[in-house]
């Protein structure tokens, strides 16, 4: 019987060196004519212990033969029909549900900056005024508190942060040097609430301090950040700006994508559009926190993260991000 | 701050293109707000700098220019007659008496024989263009010199001034004035005021009082410019309302040296523009300045250009920008360093990283190269509560929930319609921003719970959100928790968690389904060993805490109704919180990929009845225990309420490490852990303690309920009891002869809703059969049961038990097999082929086959 088998094997390995089409090969190999059918259906009739293993042999041949048959007529022989199935119609989809805006572009900007050797960080919201604004350059009636009206807990040392730079205090004071870190965070102001203002908003700030840290850094860093967070044809330009707790200070901008640069309603006319403050952390901060600003040097920059997150997803409220009206 | 270019060109040259300026100006730290053309003039409105006071002036942002450009740099002359009368003469006529430690100079001149008059229309309109409307030309020489030099001044009419005695003193509580504007103000004891003996007649550094300003009909002034104390200023200015150009300017660093030449070029247009010219008009000065301010002087090293910049600027450029925005520079011997002397207006200059802005700005912020961080890569830190919330986030929203992020002040009102404990413990704002965000909230599901609200409101039927946030509370001073980074003592706590919550109108949720949430993204976090029990809490209507060896990690429950009634909310709410904190703590098993044991699984479902009391994690510990290391895992793949029980379907795999397990011995093994449950917890085995009296034979019933009762003793019969899931009632749709083999016929088989996914067919099952009672045409319709792949049956042929498979017969697919009775191993002598079931269970088809069904 096995030399039948075989002998079938060598014929029709033999006829497919000829140009014998595919279906003669089935008529021929496959059929209820065929030599292997007349195994197959003699099986029954074996002794038990022979029938085992005539049967792998006989159908694993048959397996052989289907498959290079089939692959010869170029389409599946034994197709079933799927003609009831209308392809056009919709799939049946696992839906995933949404990440709020802020986590998306919080997370674009953490791989950006992890890929810059940066640590995401975080610190407390309910802070000191210490940490606040005396440890950041900010001693008390200093002017620029009062652009940072403040949300008190506890008059007058006790308040919600007004921004996220305290969060660079507990990390100079907490870590090691030389630091990187940034911080997706929500600071709180006395505001108005309307469609661009919010008491409670988000603040991305970022802090590098080291040995030889200088302008040419933040400005390199930001760079290469707006071009992987914007595209890189993104064009950016650093100018001086005031911010108490850096010094010297600047202001970061990005060429203004719907003028390039020649001055639209857009960007007030400027060209330019207001991405970040920065600058480098004021001498009195390092001093604030025990680190001597004669060898240590380190940027600092803020990013508006709200502004940012609606500039990128078209939301024109900023309201409509922290009530649950999207998703 | 906002410049009529005319009036700049007055001391500078400017570009024919203002863009190139407006540039500029930009980039050193002046940025452009905007532009508007008047009727006369381009006005060019620059941003205000919040540390350069002496720039609220024309003149300054004409240094600053300067300093960039180079060129012209005109400052308006004083005349020798000018100079001279404030230097030299002292006038009588009105005393001075100050009284007020916030004064730091005060410096004035009386001018006698004033001519009141409307302004040139040149100084009109430059008024105008900067946004300030003339009035008569004392009033506008004075406003006209506080725009260009920056320095606010007030002429009075000396007749008011009664008792010729001009004091500046605190002000009295409940004193009353009006403002030159017309609007009275109640003073409150803390402000600094100009009086006579009997009136006020003024703000110090804000505003003039109505009465004592300059008329038409006066003829003598007293001029004054001084220096305050910003802060007091700008407390009052804030307390007052009163927001005027000279308290803009007050409430900056204004250098008190400025006063010298502001009050100087004002009397000399005085002069010029109400005294024909008539130097002799000026009676002579008084200069109350106590303490002169002295310049500083910084010992710079030009390297901080580089150290700080990033760049070489030449140290000749340096000296050149410090001179040219007027600082002084002198060499010092022996050193690299310079000795910079600091010109008095400058009060924002304190040390040397002052002055890297300084050139650096000037020198240009667009000459900084761009450098990427060459400073060593500092060691990664990481943050595990936000690892593990970045991890949650990913698993909820895969499981198809939606974030949000709320607003984390509330009221407190809001806050104990939730019934929260935590609420007694709130966070109060001083200074609410608004009324309905007094607090900050103590749990989240109260913004959670109006966030649903609205969502249903507005028609969706579904909510499944959840929050990564805050939570803030005052601490227990007797208990104190830990609350990094800042002390034991501080008394406010604020805590990480995550919140989740459902609700649907179409009843989309329950239960188990919000636990199982929970539980796979636990699973996922690798925290296992997690218990959930019963909690009770005034939130919820019912709860489990969820907990691993003691710690708490969160629970999940339905919110109480009452809150819903509270938030307006019809369908039920469940909810969920984890804490961040203790799923950083929880211990976590690592995920490792295990190979299957080389010996097979024999996989037996229980089926079990128990009171509501016993609780399933009870009956499966208690299963495990029992399996003696022959259970790998124990499932529960179906739950459901029946008369006042719950039935519990568990799904039990056996298997061994070391050996094969018979089939005799898992079924003895299966039947001992019944007993156990039965003897421990009271349960009922369902389909063996339940069986008797359910028994519905087809055609003669009195005799098959005799026979199918005896099957109940033999032990082979547990198997099909225990997989019976697979075999189910089926209808024969159609017979038709089987293309290769005579003695085959092809079954189209209607199974309904128990049709595994992905058959031949969408909507039944192709089943080959050989029974001889399977017939084309005669056996359409007719009801039979049908072992699904995966169940265990006799083998006809062989008698061993045999798992059905999805295999091809003869080339053509079959995907189960209809079934004997002696394959399902019910007794019917005398009765072969396949089971024809009663045609009355038609309406059952897809049910799973049992005795009963029969």
């Amino acid at each position: 019987m096995l030399d039948k088998i075989e002998k079938i094997k060598k014929n029709f390995e033999y006829d497919l060196q000829s140009d014998i089409n595919a279906t003669e090969l089935k008529r021929k190999y496959l059929s209820k004519n065929s030599e292997l059918y007349a195994i197959l259906s003699n099986i029954k009739n074996l002794p038990p212990e022979e029938r085992k293993h005539v049967g792998l042999q006989v159908n694993e041949l048959k397996d052989y033969i289907t498959s290079v048959i089939e692959q010869r007529s170029g389409h599946n022989i034994t197709k079933t029909s799927y003609s009831h199935i209308d392809v056009t119609l919709p799939g049946k989809r696992h839906k995933l549900g949404t990440y709020h805006p802020n986590t998306l572009i919080a997370r674009e900007m953490n791989n950006i900056f992890k890929s810059l050797g940066f640590s995401v960080y975080a610190g407390p919201e309910i802070e000191t005024d210490e940490y606040v604004f005396e440890k950041l350059n900010l001693p008390k009636h200093h002017p620029a508190r009062s652009l940072q009206d403040t949300l008190i807990i506890e008059d007058p040392e006790i308040i919600l942060r007004s921004h996220t730079s305290s969060v660079e205090i507990r990390a100079m004071e907490n870590e090691k040097l030389p630091l990187r870190i940034v911080v997706p965070g929500r600071a709180f102001r006395y505001e108005d609430l309307n469609q661009t203002n919010h008491f409670a908003f988000y603040q991305y700030e970022g802090l590098a301090v080291g040995k030889n840290i200088t302008m040419a850094d933040l400005k390199g860093t930001f760079e290469i950040f707006a071009k992987m967070f914007w595209g890189p044809e993104t064009q950016i330009r650093i100018r001086a700006k005031y911010y108490p707790q850096v010094e010297p200070g600047c202001g970061l901008d990005v060429l203004c994508g719907f003028c390039h640069g020649k001055g639209c309603p857009v960007c007030k006319r400027r060209g330019w559009i207001e991405i970040a403050g920065g600058g480098m952390v004021h001498p009195n901060a390092l001093r604030s926190v025990g680190i001597d600003p004669n060898i240590y040097s380190g940027f600092a920059f803020g990013i508006g993260f709200d502004r940012t997150v609606m500039q990128k997803y078209k939301i024109d409220d900023i309201r409509k991000l922290y009530d649950g009206t999207l998703y | 701050m906002r410049i009529p270019i005319s009036w700049l060109k007055e001391y500078v040259d400017l570009p024919q293109d203002l863009k190139t300026f407006t540039d500029k100006m930009s980039m050193i730290g002046h940025m452009l707000d905007k532009i508007e053309v008047t009727d006369t003039d381009t006005v060019i409105d620059l941003e205000l700098r919040g540390n350069r006071a002496d720039c609220y002036a024309i003149l300054g942002l004409a240094r600053e220019w300067y300093a960039c450009n180079g060129g012209r740099f005109d400052v308006p002359n004083i005349t020798a007659d000018t100079q001279a009368a404030l230097k030299s003469k002292q006038y009588s006529s009105i005393k001075v008496e100050i009284h007020s430690s916030d004064v730091y100079r005060f410096y004035s001149t009386v001018i006698r024989g004033v001519k009141v008059r409307p302004s040139p229309a040149w100084l009109q309109s430059r008024l105008k263009d900067y946004g300030i409307n003339p009035i008569n030309n004392i009033v506008d020489i004075t406003n006209y010199v506080m725009v260009e030099t920056g320095m606010p001044m007030h002429a009075f009419d000396l007749v008011k001034i009664d008792g010729n005695r001009l004091i500046i003193r605190n002000s009295q509580k409940g004193e009353r004035f009006f403002t030159f504007e017309g609007t009275e103000k109640e003073l409150t004891g803390t402000e600094t005021v100009f009086a006579s003996e009997n009136s006020v007649l003024g703000l110090v550094g804000i505003i003039g009082s109505k009465d004592s300003g300059i008329s038409n009909n006066t003829q003598d002034i007293l001029l004054e410019c001084a220096a305050y104390d910003r802060v007091a200023i700008r407390k009052t200015k804030i307390r007052l309302n009163l927001h005027t150009e000279a308290a803009l300017r007050h409430s900056h660093d204004l250098s008190a040296s400025l006063c010298d030449y502001a009050l100087a070029r004002a009397t000399d247009m005085i002069i010029q523009l109400a005294c024909d010219g008539d130097y002799s008009c000026i009676e002579g000065y008084h200069d109350y300045y106590p303490n002169p301010e002295k310049p500083k002087q910084i010992l710079y090293n030009p390297s901080e250009v580089k150290r700080l910049g990033g760049i070489d600027v030449d140290v000749d450029i340096q000296a050149d920008i410090l001179k040219r925005l007027e600082f002084k520079v002198e060499k010092k011997e022996n050193s690299n360093n310079l000795l910079i002397t600091v010109p008095l207006f400058r009060t924002d200059i304190f040390e040397s990283a002052d002055i890297v802005e300084e050139i650096l700005r000037i020198y240009g912020y667009e000459n900084i190269p761009s450098r990427i961080l060459e400073d060593t890569i500092p060691e990664p830190i990481i943050l595990k509560d936000l690892e593990i919330e970045d991890k949650v986030r990913d698993l909820l929203v895969s499981m198809g929930l939606n974030e949000v992020i709320t607003v984390p002040m509330v009221t407190l009102d809001e806050l104990e319609k939730t019934f929260d404990p935590l609420a007694s413990r709130a966070i109060p704002l001083i200074n609410p921003p608004t009324s309905y965000h007094t607090h900050m909230r103590t749990n989240m599901y109260t913004t959670l719970l109006q966030v649903a609200k609205r969502v249903i409101d507005r028609g969706d039927k579904n909510v499944s959100i959840f929050e990564v946030g805050k939570i803030y509370f005052k601490q227990d001073q007797n208990n104190p928790i830990p609350n990094f980074p800042h002390k034991l003592e501080f008394p406010y706590v604020e805590k990480r968690k995550i919140s989740l919550l459902f609700a649907s109108k179409k009843n989309e949720w329950d239960f188990y389904r919000v636990k199982g949430i929970i539980e796979e993204t636990l699973d996922q976090l690798g925290i296992s060993n997690v218990e959930y029990n019963r909690y009770e809490n005034p939130q919820y209507a019912l709860a489990a805490e969820i907990t691993q060896n003691g710690l708490k990690i969160g629970c999940v429950g339905i919110i109480n109704n009452a809150i819903n009634r509270n938030f307006d909310i019809i369908p039920t709410v469940y909810v969920s919180i984890l804490d961040v904190e203790a799923l950083v703590k929880a211990e976590k098993t690592m995920k490792s990929y295990l190979p299957y044991s080389q010996y097979p699984s024999i996989e037996l479902d229980m089926s079990v009845l128990v009171p509501f009391e016993v609780e399933a994690a009870s009956l499966k510990k208690e299963i495990i225990k029992s399996g003696n290391n022959l259970i790998r895992s124990v499932e529960i793949v179906d739950y459901i309420e029946k008369s006042g029980k719950k039935s519990i379907l568990f799904r039990i795999h056996y298997q061994s490490k070391e050996r094969t397990l018979s089939l005799d011995e898992v079924n003895e093994l299966h039947i001992l852990i019944e007993n156990i449950l039965k003897s421990r917890f009271g349960v009922i085995i369902q389909g063996r303690d339940d069986i008797q009296d359910k028994i519905i034979p087809i055609t003669n019933k009195k005799e098959l309920i005799n026979r199918s009762s005896k099957t109940l003793s033999n032990v082979h019969h547990e198997l099909i009891e225990s997989t019976n899931r697979f075999i189910v009632i089926g209808r024969i749709l159609e017979v038709t002869k089987h293309p290769n083999a005579d003695k085959l016929v092809i079954c189209k088989v209607d199974v309904g809703k128990a049709k595994p996914e992905n058959t031949l067919y969408p909507d039944y099952l192709q089943i080959i059969t050989g029974a001889e009672n399977i017939r084309p045409i005669e056996s359409h319709g007719k009801i039979v049961p049908v072992a699904l792949p995966g169940a265990i049956v006799k083998s006809h042929h062989t008698s061993e038990k045999i798992k059905i498979k999805i295999s091809k017969i003869r080339g053509e697919v079959s995907e189960g097999m209809l079934c004997s009775a002696d394959e399902l191993e019910l007794d019917y002598p005398g009765y072969d082929g396949i089971l024809i079931l009663d045609d009355a269970l038609r309406d059952r088809v897809g049910e799973v086959f049992e005795r009963k069904s029969i």
